[in-house]
């Protein structure tokens, strides 16, 4: 896949409003965009989903249409070919779902997240991150339609300091990944390439996985310590949470985090090994047993006396 | 209805003027379309997730009745809202979401350029289908449109004269059936951002040894009102929107299990579920898909 050239991107970011998407960030976060926005309409083309030919289709989205000039991603030919090829309703449903599923990433919040994960420099590199109950709801009250904010991609933006952003985004992003989870239930995607020939439901898992795969990489390893960090942060507020309300019930962090990390295995595993994410620099694949979760003892947060200290829970997976 | 020899499906249609609110459109031609189905979410849940996968289930031989062919599905948002706003205010916007579907959906969905789905087109019936605070805000909804109608407080006071007319008719949203799961209507143990932690799908809650009392305050105004007034109202009507269907999860530490004197609950609970799962189908629980369809028969869904 070739480069979006910078007038694409300026193009785009008019169209498709988000805060602070500017500089390396930005360019990554809209060639992912397109990539993906391409590569559905090429497998929705395929499904027999979308009913236009491409021209049509582009006529109706001129900015997909520069772009993917631009990208030279799309055979028009074989999609043209291949969309005369109906397969069955409950194949054309999953794709939808999934399709349906996808836009939840564009949330304002999961941008949030995806940036402190991806951009050159994060307030997650200090290896430390700390967020209230209150600083969340805070965050999440002053959470306004992504319709209404203002698009500044001349003006470059500040790094993402606000962790409670950050953990918001963590929130939204957990229930889309477990609708993901739900939708995908069931469905082997072993030894199913994405070159595969045959349409089928595993067919279409994976190649939805690979399109998706640039908005969480759990293959990256810089994304993975990130990753924990917040996690790290998410516990705490969980534990400090469970503490400070009194209820007829608490939570079992054992089978909490086996649960996490279950979502997040299933994640990692639907897309291919060797399906080559867009990332920004310096970023490295990482092993088998890359998937993040908490590696220290989750800490307990009390508030006394207006400070806060910290009490070690025994509590710490495997 | 005429056989539809190939299973139609559903397209995705964003629902104007709500955000985040969607609809599933049957691609069966007007005749052949009965009924809207309308989930609602509960507390920090969403249109998109709560009921993920009635999605794509729904259009598959293999795991729904053809009983779904004939019906649009509506999904309801209020995400932010169901956080930050109290009951009576969300129940006042779903109530007008739901006027702007039943029994006339809005025209401009069913069109795409020069091609239109279906025109003049209106639902016999209505399904409405509730999760946690969803549940009890569509037990609100109904209230307040019998509040309104002069008929039936002309009926109860003709009955308590000794008149023997016969029960008016059901019209409107007085038509609809209730499928509810784990619905709040008992009271709500945990909102706020505890709530929140509560409601997302890694967190697993197990009761204590010696739990304090579940605080969700059963009392509350927003709790106790459309209870009392339903089961006042089953005494005398038996129209079916007062009577729901009922689907509890199996461990439930976020509601109170305790239905309406006329509901029906259905006592195989699925076993393993949450509060959080019990209405999400998946290929190996169906449930869900069949109790929307069916409701609770002999106890059993």
């Amino acid at each position: 896949m070739e480069s979006v050239s910078e007038t694409t991107l300026r193009a785009f970011a008019g169209f498709f409003p988000h805060p602070r998407l500017s500089g390396v960030f930005g360019k990554l976060y809209w060639e992912g965009f397109l990539g993906e926005q391409l590569g559905f309409y090429e497998l929705g083309a395929r499904l027999g989903y979308f009913d236009s030919d491409f021209d049509a289709y582009v006529k109706q989205n001129p900015l997909l249409g520069l772009a993917a000039l631009e990208l030279q991603g799309v055979d028009k030919g074989r999609v043209l070919k291949e969309s005369s090829k109906r397969p069955r309703a409950e194949i054309t449903a999953l794709f939808q779902a999934a399709l349906h599923l996808a836009d939840g990433f564009s949330h304002h919040l999961i941008v949030a997240m995806q940036r402190a994960l991806q951009d050159e420099e994060s307030v997650l590199d200090s290896g430390v991150m700390s967020c209230s109950g209150g600083d969340l709801w805070v965050a999440l009250g002053d959470a306004v339609p992504s319709n209404e904010l203002s698009v500044s991609y001349d003006s470059e933006p500040p790094l993402v300091t606000d962790t409670a952003q950050i953990m918001g985004g963590f929130i939204e992003l957990i229930a889309l990944l477990g609708a993901f989870d739900n939708l995908f239930d069931g469905i082997s995607v072993e030894d199913k390439e994405a070159a595969s020939t045959v349409i089928d439901r595993s067919f279409v898992v994976r190649t939805i996985a690979n399109l998706l795969v640039w908005r969480l990489n759990l293959r990256d390893e810089r994304t993975v310590k990130r990753l924990n960090v917040v996690i790290q942060a998410f516990w705490e507020l969980c534990s400090e949470e469970f503490m400070e309300q009194p209820h007829g019930f608490t939570w079992n962090v054992k089978e909490s985090l086996g649960l996490l990390k279950s979502l997040l295995e299933n994640w990692k595993n639907r897309s291919d090994p060797n399906y080559q994410a867009k990332q920004l620099p310096k970023a490295e694949p990482v092993g088998e047993g890359g998937i993040p979760i908490a590696r220290r003892p989750i800490r307990l947060r009390k508030k006394k006396d207006s400070e806060r200290r910290r009490v070690e829970l025994d509590a710490e997976i495997e | 209805m005429e056989a539809l020899a190939e299973r139609v499906r559903h397209v995705r249609v964003v629902f104007p003027g709500y955000e985040g609110c969607f609809a599933l459109l049957s691609g069966a031609t007007g005749p052949n379309v009965k009924r809207a189905v309308i989930f609602v979410h509960g507390f920090a849940g969403s249109a998109k997730t709560t009921f993920a996968d009635f999605l794509s289930l729904v259009d598959d031989d293999e795991t729904a009745d053809r009983w779904w062919e004939s019906a649009d599905l509506y999904f309801y948002h209020y995400h932010l809202d169901s956080i930050f706003r109290k009951v009576p205010e969300n129940k006042i916007r779903l109530a007008n979401f739901i006027d702007q579907i039943y029994p006339e959906p809005p025209q401009q969905m069913f069109a795409a350029g020069a091609a239109v789905l279906r025109n003049d087109f209106k639902y016999e019936d209505l399904v409405l289908v509730g999760h946690s605070e969803g549940g009890l805000l569509l037990r609100k909804v109904i209230v307040d449109v019998a509040d309104s109608d002069e008929r039936i407080e002309n009926y109860k006071f003709g009955l308590r004269f000794g008149q023997t007319a016969a029960e008016p008719e059901p019209r409107g949203l007085e038509k609809a059936s209730m499928r509810l799961f784990a619905p709040a209507i008992g009271g709500e143990s945990v909102t706020g951002i505890l709530g929140l932690l509560c409601n997302l799908p890694i967190i697993s809650l197990v009761p204590k040894l010696a739990g304090a009392k579940v605080t969700m305050n059963a009392q509350a105004t927003s709790v106790s009102v459309p209870r009392s007034a339903t089961d006042e109202y089953t005494d005398y009507l038996k129209m079916p929107c007062f009577r729901a269907h009922i689907l509890w999860a199996d461990r439930d530490q976020i509601v109170v299990a305790e239905k309406y004197r006329r509901d029906s609950e259905c006592r195989n609970r699925p076993l393993g579920s949450s509060h959080t799962s019990v209405c999400k189908p998946k290929r190996n629980y169906l449930l869900p898909i069949k109790f929307v369809q069916n409701g609770v028969r002999d106890g059993k869904c």
